[in-house]
């Protein structure tokens, strides 16, 4: 800690005493048109390469140069760039908006501009992709989605079909930490994983880190998924909707105060339970399933340096079955933030979090209603720094600390008491991690991003905590009060990435993590239910932890019209967590005796080739990759596949575009099965058959393969109309447009095995025969889209 | 009644696939092991109820009837000394007349079948009585299929002290309904409770037995298993951990077991 504030101390004086004769260049760079903030746009200097900076996550830059004469070049994809010549002999804010580049403007020159950030970045194992093509992009019921694009990226792997959870490089969906303007979201899926939560009318930006995150991430091993809303037009009201075959979105956006503040509603809500009428089965005809999102933003700057932003997300997904059985699920997120600018080197962001996540199952006839609820409830605060210290360092720090409270599951049980009400006692834990970053550029072609992260863990009292010996049976009950600690864990997390930059079109980057991970997932079943269970480390569980390091070859073509990468890794977990064959997980006080603990390792090599210019744009993937775990308790103390071991993954993306109003998509995708347990024989026990199972995921589900294509048509976006003042025909364009999308999933219409199971024959009932489950055939859909 | 909210789920989520689905036999190819001996044996305090049954597994596409196995040496072993042997009465079936189960009593189980020694070892908890059973009718079918459903309400103590594990085995004129109740006493313990029966067929004036058992933990999660093993819901699958050494697969449990019976009412007789 002392050596902490001894180099804050250092990095002021610093400032203070800055080299006499260089200044800063600072301010924001924004998009022309809505006041959104541009985060990853860059300044660079015509004639002197190597010298830049970009924009943090609130589109803020700093640059720090000596006195002269420059062209300073802003640009941004998509954008048109612009350039300032400047004499700098003092320190200059500039407020930069950059214009959309739009048909009209396609025949203008564009100057050259981070096209090749890919090479350059210092940021390598990251999975981007731009709301442009979320929304282009065919995929399920024609419902755009982030998930199920990220998933068509190498090293990422859907949880299986239709599911929207993911795993990324061997990890499990538990390790994936899904940030939604900081907030952590816990079950990130509607519907069993259907459909993500993330409704992309309200999101500006969707980065994926697949390895190698810089030390001001932290808590989860496998992957970082940082998604940013939009703040809102600033400029004037937009609206923009859909009207789709299962579902209907809205999105409203206005300023508050023109360019200066600016709010954003969402709303989507699905209404699958229309279909259900249809059924013969009265049971069914009254089942409702839904599910609505309701995202909330309003931001405003005040003076300068200062900017507040208030974020909100609701969403719950419902599901009824006459009056015996409800069963509802959601999370409810709440930001709020400060931006402060202290000087044009050091910004800082300051935010307070709320995150509840909550389910709740009603069960039983009217006298005997059952009720069991869990929620999980977090508090957190953070505070960031990031000081731009010159023009080849960059320092970020900061702090953070979460309040968990975890109610694993109480059960009422209404008049009768048939049964005991139970309450599983509730868990409470303090998560805190302090991290410190510099991004540093050694020479030319060499720079580095390296920290490091301190995270520290109490699981705090009230509560009668358990001790559990191997064999998993108590051997102890102590109670603690409340902020009594029980245990705590520390970890000191190494973060390194390097960059060696070979020339304008080439890179290599290499990188190593190391991580840990206090909040852990029990999974219920073998695919993510709602149900499952957060539960903290504890005096009977460890944090897990995991080491990865990798490496990557980038290469660009063509003028950076093609983009190429070939990156490799390997990953060790420890401490992970799986259950005894006959453990019960559901509303279970003493689930930690339930539990038991091993290893896993993960390697694998991607390829990714992109295509970003012309009327053809688009990506071929192709991951080949192993994922094994290791548990005393399962499969002979021997190394098993895990169940998200596929070696083979491969999706290939195409976008063309025929003409200004016109484009046609398609994805088709191909992996090698599951790992999965069969059954190799069976026997008698009371007279049913048992299935005798082979060892644990020693067999491969059949191999997956699916074509998705789509069409965009856009109505006409410009109409003729006199010029007043020179009284010639110009194009003006409409205030509303609109654009119909058509989409067909899985359109060569295969059976994908989605589950296998045993079943006795109809013939003949001594006879078991194997039985496939596809969930999907050929699915079309339409929806209609408009924007004004 | 946890594995009921399971099940609830599971069903309720199957239900989503109603849309677009469908389902197809297909060909697998797999691996096929070496047939095991399997021991199912039971001792129980009620009189003629304790028998072993040793069979062999089958490979799982088979359509062979389970071959039961009649030259096995079986005995019965009291911590006393005392060793009951168990005779072949039926076609894979060992029992012995003389022979009632004790509450309290740590029973010793020994096979010898072909070279192959199987040993196992289970307590006899103390007998819980069943207090009633009710019979419970709905006319349209507790899925609301229209059909008119018999349940069962087995009302039972739990003592409050120590763990206790429950098996419930219905029979319907003699013969076992198909489905393994089993449950810890988490949920009730130390209170009277009932168990939920349903989803089995019943017709009125069909005499039924509800037979529970108390069992020990070993058995207990062996039937959890079990039970748990052809949904697709579950955690992994894989096969229970047998309380049996050797090379055997199956369980053997000392069950203190009570029965009682009901008469199904005719239609006359509800209201």
């Amino acid at each position: 800690m002392r050596y902490f504030l001894l180099l804050f101390g250092l990095l002021s004086f610093h400032l203070l005493f800055a080299q006499s004769n260089s200044y800063i260049i600072s301010g924001a760079i924004k998009d022309a048109q809505t006041g959104e903030d541009l985060p990853g746009a860059t300044l660079s200097l015509l004639n002197k390469s190597g010298i830049g900076a970009s924009t943090n996550a609130y589109g803020f830059y700093s640059l720090e140069l000596l006195e002269g004469k420059y062209t300073l070049i802003y640009s941004y994809i998509g954008y048109k760039a612009q350039s300032i010549n400047l004499n700098v002999n003092t320190n200059t804010v500039f407020n930069i908006e950059l214009k959309p580049i739009t048909e009209q403007l396609s025949e203008i020159e564009i100057i050259a501009e981070r096209e090749d950030k890919n090479i350059r970045a210092n940021e390598m194992t990251v999975a981007s992709v731009s709301i442009k093509e979320i929304e282009s992009i065919p995929v399920l019921f024609g419902e755009r989605d982030v998930f199920k694009t990220l998933q068509l990226m190498p090293g990422v792997k859907s949880a299986g079909e239709g599911s929207s959870g993911f795993y990324v490089r061997g990890g499990s969906s538990d390790q994936n930490l899904i940030l939604l303007d900081e907030a952590p979201v816990y079950n990130a899926s509607h519907m069993m994983g259907f459909f993500s939560i993330f409704n992309s009318d309200a999101l500006r930006d969707v980065k994926l880190y697949k390895g190698g995150m810089g030390a001001e991430f932290g808590g989860r091993l496998s992957s970082v998924l940082d998604i940013k809303m939009k703040e809102g037009n600033a400029k004037r009201l937009s609206v923009n909707g859909g009207i789709g075959l299962i579902s209907s979105r809205l999105t409203i956006e206005s300023p508050i105060v023109k360019d200066k503040g600016s709010f954003i509603v969402s709303g989507r809500r699905t209404y699958a339970d229309l279909f259900t009428v249809f059924s013969n089965e009265e049971a069914i005809q009254n089942a409702q399933l839904y599910f609505y999102d309701l995202n909330a933003k309003g931001n405003l700057r005040i003076g300068d340096k200062d900017r507040l932003f208030v974020s909100g997300y609701f969403g719950r997904d419902k599901f009824g079955f006459d009056e015996h059985f409800g069963f509802d699920w959601g999370n409810i997120t709440a930001t709020t933030r400060w931006n402060h600018i202290f000087n044009p080197k050091l910004f800082s962001n300051t935010s307070f979090i709320y995150s509840k996540y909550s389910y709740q199952i009603l069960a039983g006839p009217k006298d005997g209603r059952v009720e069991i609820g869990s929620h999980i409830i977090d508090y957190n605060l953070k505070h960031d720094y990031q000081f731009y210290h010159n023009d080849h360092s960059t320092w970020k720090f900061g702090i953070n600390a979460i309040h968990h409270t975890m109610n694993p599951g109480d059960l009422n049980s209404a008049e009768n008491e048939l049964f005991n009400s139970l309450d599983v006692e509730k868990r409470y834990a303090l998560e805190t991690a302090i991290y410190l970053t510099n991004e540093r550029k050694l020479s030319q072609s060499f720079s580095l991003n390296y920290g490091l992260r301190f995270s520290h863990f109490t699981q705090l009292g009230p509560g009668n905590i358990y001790s559990f010996n191997s064999s998993g049976d108590i051997i102890g009950t102590d109670v603690y009060d409340k902020w009594e600690k029980v245990i705590d864990y520390n970890g000191l997390e190494p973060r390194l990435n390097g960059t060696w930059i070979i020339n304008s079109v080439s890179s290599i980057k290499a990188f190593y993590s190391y991580t840990k991970q206090y909040m852990h997932l029990l999974s219920n079943s073998s695919s993510e239910s709602p149900t499952d269970i957060w539960l903290p480390s504890s005096n009977n569980v460890k944090p897990s932890s995991s080491s990865q390091f990798g490496f990557g070859y980038y290469r660009n073509f063509g003028q950076n019209t093609y983009e190429f990468s070939l990156e490799a890794y390997y990953k060790d977990m420890q401490d992970l967590i799986d259950y005894k064959i006959d453990a019960q997980v559901t509303l279970n006080p003493m689930v930690e005796g339930d539990l038991v603990f091993g290893e896993g390792r993960a390697y694998g090599m991607e390829l990714f080739f992109k295509k970003r210019k012309g009327r053809l744009t688009g990506w071929i993937g192709y991951t080949l990759s192993k994922t094994e775990r290791l548990f005393e308790e399962i499969n002979n103390f021997d190394w098993y596949p895990a169940k998200q071991d596929r070696t083979h993954d491969f999706s290939i993306v195409a976008m063309y575009q025929l003409n200004s109003r016109i484009q046609f998509s398609g994805t088709w995708v191909y992996y090698t099965g599951n790992a999965v347990t069969f059954p190799e024989g069976k026997y008698t026990i009371s007279s049913q058959d048992i299935l005798l199972y082979s060892d644990r995921n020693a067999y491969r589900m059949p191999d997956y393969h699916r074509m998705d294509i789509g069409l965009t048509l856009k109505n006409k976006e410009y109409k003729t109309v006199i010029d007043t003042e020179s009284g010639d025909f110009v194009q003006q364009r409409k205030r509303f447009r609109s654009s119909w999308n058509f989409s067909i999933y899985n359109a060569y219409n295969r059976e994908n095995a989605y589950s296998i199971t045993f079943e006795p024959s109809e013939s003949n009932s001594d006879v078991l025969q194997a039985v496939q489950l596809s969930l999907f055939k050929i699915i079309p859909s339409i929806t209609y889209n408009f924007n004004f | 009644m946890r594995s009921l909210f399971t099940y609830k789920i599971g069903a309720i989520i199957s239900l989503l696939f109603v849309f677009a689905s469908c389902e197809k036999i297909i060909e697998l190819d797999l691996n096929h092991t070496e047939d095991k001996l399997v021991v199912e044996a039971i001792v129980s305090n009620l009189n003629k109820q304790s028998v072993v049954r040793l069979s062999k597994s089958n490979p799982l596409f088979s359509a062979e009837p389970y071959q039961n196995l009649n030259n096995a040496n079986v005995r019965m072993k009291t911590p006393e000394g005392d060793a009951y042997p168990f005779h072949k009465i039926e076609d894979g079936v060992y029992r012995n007349e003389d022979f009632i189960g004790k509450e309290g009593v740590e029973y010793q189980l020994e096979i010898d079948w072909e070279g192959i020694t199987v040993n196992s070892v289970s307590n006899m908890p103390q007998v819980v009585l069943i207090d009633s059973i009710e019979v419970v009718v709905s006319e349209r079918g507790f899925m609301r299929n229209d059909e008119i459903a018999y349940a069962l309400k087995v009302h039972f103590s739990d003592p409050i002290d120590d763990a206790n594990y429950y098996r419930i085995d219905v029979f319907n004129n003699d013969s076992l309904y198909e489905g393994f109740i089993v449950s810890d006493d988490l949920f009730f313990n130390g209170i009277p409770t009932f168990q939920f029966i349903m989803g089995y067929e019943m017709q009125p004036l069909d005499t039924i037995c509800v037979q529970l058992s108390s069992i020990d933990e070993a058995n207990y999660s062996y039937m959890l298993v079990l039970s748990q093993s052809d949904s697709p819901f579950i955690i992994a699958p894989g096969n229970p951990i047998s309380n049996l050494t050797g090379n055997a697969i199956g369980y053997f449990g000392a069950y203190a077991q009570d029965r009682k019976y009901i008469v199904i009412p005719s239609f006359d007789y509800i209201n």
